[in-house]
């Protein structure tokens, strides 16, 4: 099938666009040239509902919303996709294939009206498919028109012809487990090389043999026939009930691996964390350092709250002052302007009965006395004056103190220093074995979660398992061999039995060709199964080594090889020593695209398979010469079967390929949307709502529609259209 | 079928091996008669209409070979 025209109408914002596709054999590429925003994933979508309806297109049918989210509500959107395509069927005439194209057109049909919200209600969808011949059109049957895009374009593979660059990665990258990557290349696998049809036809005619053997068995004098045709049926049973058996056991040993695999990787990374009893030394460890240094801060915050408290502080602020202070209070007590010795100074004295220089004041002492009347005369003199002299006093006390205690301002600051550069080392200390104790005890708590004897018993009691499985496998494949030994000699015996069975000739051929052509399909699957997909896996190679620029031979070389395992897995063995590369981790994304899609095209090459591979954003993460030879080799005309390829590219993803694109592409359009104005398209069209537009240009080209702001990055001719 | 082409191009190949008494002369009707009962699966999604449809084209070939021995 290829792809020649669609008709886009009210699809998301697609409201009116038309886009061809080259069905060229010597230029089989498409380039449609569309920045983000600008339409592409529409495109896609649009194509895959116009093929296969709602169903798998969004979250639910009720939620998908396929006009445009500026349409108004309660107003019905008329949405159709109308896609016009060619199938060539092959007959064969005298040994010769002789090719017959017939061009069909698929119209899609709905009516959607928005409601308020997110609510839309849709009519149900109408499907029109046309055959067109030199008579005119025929309208297909609905059945025809459902088997005919059933036979060309199956559902079960949809998302490997219409795709985007990082969905089609599910076939090697692990999101969803090893088992859905197998099934996943399983299912490419099979559909591609028809596998299913041809079982299907196996058992249709496994049915008809049945059918015309009963005949011949029910015949007078074929009862020899009939207890070899019982023993057959017998032996057949008990086959499919072993293969039965075989496929759960392998089933079964797949999980088991997938079990070991993942508690394999549990214990590596508990393995990782550490001893615990090497980790519960370390935390107390952690511990008695942190409360050491938090008793050590403790001291030194006290010792810094004393500091703050010494006088000697004032010393630091104010000590200057206080002794010019001192030395004016003095001058004034030397001129008697402010009594010599304070009031409370005095009575201190005459409380105490001791002079201040020393000699007693004992009662009736005419020292005494004199004291006395020294406080009378001080009394006398008015407040002012007698608080100037106090001052005098406790001034000259405290520098006495600061004297005696020899401790200077530079002292009290550099105690301060001394204090804070130490709690602030304390402080480090405390943050970090703070941190060293979080963290033992974080992994304590880890391997306490985990029952580390249990994962390994358990390792031990499924590895047994496993082997087990690996034993009854063998073991049932010797029995399904023995079997099909068992089922031949049986057939031999029937074949000489039925010889003697006298019914008619044409009960007798019936039944021969019904054998042969089970033999015949029988013998394709088993070609297809093994020939083919080694073929596969050979050509899967070859164009990967190549898009990666790996050569085996080269010992530096980071890919030796990539096939199909009978697992149906995609393996990646490394360079140099050959180890299994985890495509998750160890497999860039620009291989991991170049890997999927090389798998993809080599399962089609093989399988022949003429369908359009149309890839939404297809070179991210790809540059320079992984780039070019991607596209180089994603893209060269086939000299032995048919290729369509539509590739959705950003400018970008088309700098640097602008030369193979002019050699491979028999098309190239480009679409914009309007809402990108003024923001990054340079004009106006002067649409009412956001609208996506299709326009002629080629990847070398801009016109009033497609003109962008940064096209002169991209060295664009500007096109008059 | 998808892979019609070299499904059939394979059968094709291997109905080489068809005994030469019963097929001699008849190798491009029974590939013809295996692509139909291909094409079954694509008319109908029923299992009995199909089975139906098989024995049928067994018996166009069973007729095909019986006028093949019949021939001078």
């Amino acid at each position: 099938m290829k792809l020649r025209r669609v008709t886009i109408k009210n699809f998301k914002l697609l409201t009116d666009v038309e886009v061809s596709f080259s069905t060229s054999a010597e230029k089989p590429l498409t380039v449609i040239r569309a920045e983000n925003g600008s339409g592409k994933t529409s495109l896609l979508y649009a194509l895959l509902w116009a093929f296969y309806g709602t169903k798998d297109l969004g979250p639910s049918p009720g939620e998908l919303r396929l006009s445009s989210t500026h349409w108004p509500p309660r107003e019905p959107c008329e949405i159709s996709v109308r896609v016009e395509f060619e199938a060539t069927d092959y007959e064969t005439y005298a040994g010769q294939e002789r090719p017959t194209t017939t061009t069909y057109v698929l119209t899609r049909t709905v009516i959607e009206t928005p409601g308020d919200g997110n609510v839309v209600t849709r009519e149900r969808e109408g499907l029109i498919v046309h055959a067109q011949s030199d008579q005119g059109a025929d309208r297909l049957e609905d059945a025809a028109a459902r088997a005919l895009i059933r036979r060309l374009a199956p559902e079960e593979i949809k998302n490997i012809f219409f795709t985007d660059g990082d969905s089609v990665q599910r076939f090697i990258t692990g999101e969803l487990g090893p088992k859905a990557r197998q099934a996943a290349v399983h299912e490419a696998v099979r559909a591609l090389l028809g596998l299913d049809s041809l079982r299907t036809a196996v058992l249709d005619l496994e049915h008809a043999r049945a059918t015309f053997r009963k005949r011949l068995a029910a015949a007078p004098g074929a009862q020899a026939l009939e207890e070899i045709q019982s023993k057959i049926d017998l032996a057949t049973t008990s086959q499919a009930a072993l293969t039965e058996r075989e496929t759960a056991a392998r089933e079964r040993h797949v999980n088991i691996t997938e079990a070991i695999d993942k508690r394999d990787a549990r214990l590596y990374e508990l393995k990782d964390l550490g001893d615990r009893d090497k980790i519960t030394k370390q935390r107390d460890v952690a511990k008695l350092a942190l409360t050491t240094a938090e008793a050590q801060l403790e001291a030194q915050k006290r010792a810094q709250r004393d500091l703050m408290k010494n006088e000697s502080i004032c010393w630091t602020f104010i000590g200057s002052t206080l002794e010019r202070g001192i030395g004016v209070l003095q001058g004034l007590a030397d001129l008697n302007v402010i009594p010599g010795t304070a009031v409370e100074v005095l009575r201190d004295r005459i409380e105490l009965g001791q002079c201040i220089c020393g000699e007693g004041l004992e009662e009736g002492s005419a020292r005494r006395q004199a004291v006395v009347a020294l406080l009378q005369e001080q009394l006398r003199v008015e407040p002012n004056r007698q608080r100037l002299t106090g001052l005098l006093h406790s001034s000259r006390l405290l520098h006495d103190q600061h004297q005696q205690q020899e401790l200077s301002g530079e002292g009290w600051l550099a105690r301060l220093d001394e204090i804070e550069t130490s709690r602030a080392g304390i402080e480090r200390q405390i943050r970090d074995q703070a941190e060293a104790l979080k963290e033992c005890e974080e992994a304590l708590r880890r391997l306490a979660d985990t029952d580390i004897n249990r994962l390994l018993d358990a390792q031990v009691r499924d590895r047994a398992k496993r082997d087990e499985f690996v034993t009854e496998l063998a073991e049932l494949a010797l029995k399904i061999a023995e079997g099909k030994a068992e089922l031949e000699q049986l057939e031999q015996r029937y074949e000489v039995a039925k010889a003697q069975v006298k019914v008619s000739q044409n009960l007798h051929d019936r039944v021969d060709v019904s054998d042969d052509l089970l033999r015949l399909v029988q013998k394709t699957m088993e070609t297809l199964e093994s020939e083919y997909l080694d073929r596969a896996s050979e050509r899967m190679n070859d164009l990967f080594m190549r898009i990666a620029g790996s050569t085996p031979e080269v010992p530096t070389a980071v890919f030796n090889e990539v096939r199909i395992t009978q697992g149906y897995d995609i393996e990646v063995q490394s360079g140099g020593y050959g180890r299994t590369l985890d495509p998750d981790f160890e497999i860039n994304g620009a291989s991991k695209r170049a890997l999927t899609l090389s798998f993809i095209w080599a399962l089609m090459e093989v399988a022949d398979v003429s369908a359009p591979r149309i890839i939404d954003t297809p070179l991210g993460m790809t540059s320079g010469g992984v780039k070019q030879r991607f596209v180089d080799l994603l893209t060269q005309p086939p000299s032995d079967h048919e290729l369509q390829i539509v590739l959705l590219m950003t400018r970008s993803e088309v700098a640097g390929v602008e030369d193979l694109i002019d050699a491979r592409a028999g098309m190239v359009e480009t679409l914009s949307c309007s809402y990108q104005f003024p923001i990054d398209l340079v004009n106006d069209w002067g649409e009412a709502g956001p609208a996506v537009k299709a326009c002629a240009c080629t990847h070398r080209q801009s016109c009033h529609v497609c003109a962008r702001l940064d096209d002169h990055a991209h060295k664009l001719i500007y096109r008059e259209g | 079928m998808l892979a019609h082409r070299q499904a059939m191009r394979i059968l094709g190949e291997n109905a080489v091996e068809l005994v030469d008494e019963r097929y001699d002369g008849y190798r491009a009707d029974v590939v013809r008669k295996l692509r139909a009962v291909l094409d079954a699966q694509a008319r109908t999604d029923s299992d009995v209409k199909r089975q139906a449809e098989v024995l049928g084209e067994l018996d166009a070939l069973a007729a095909l070979v019986a006028s093949k021995r019949q021939a001078p």
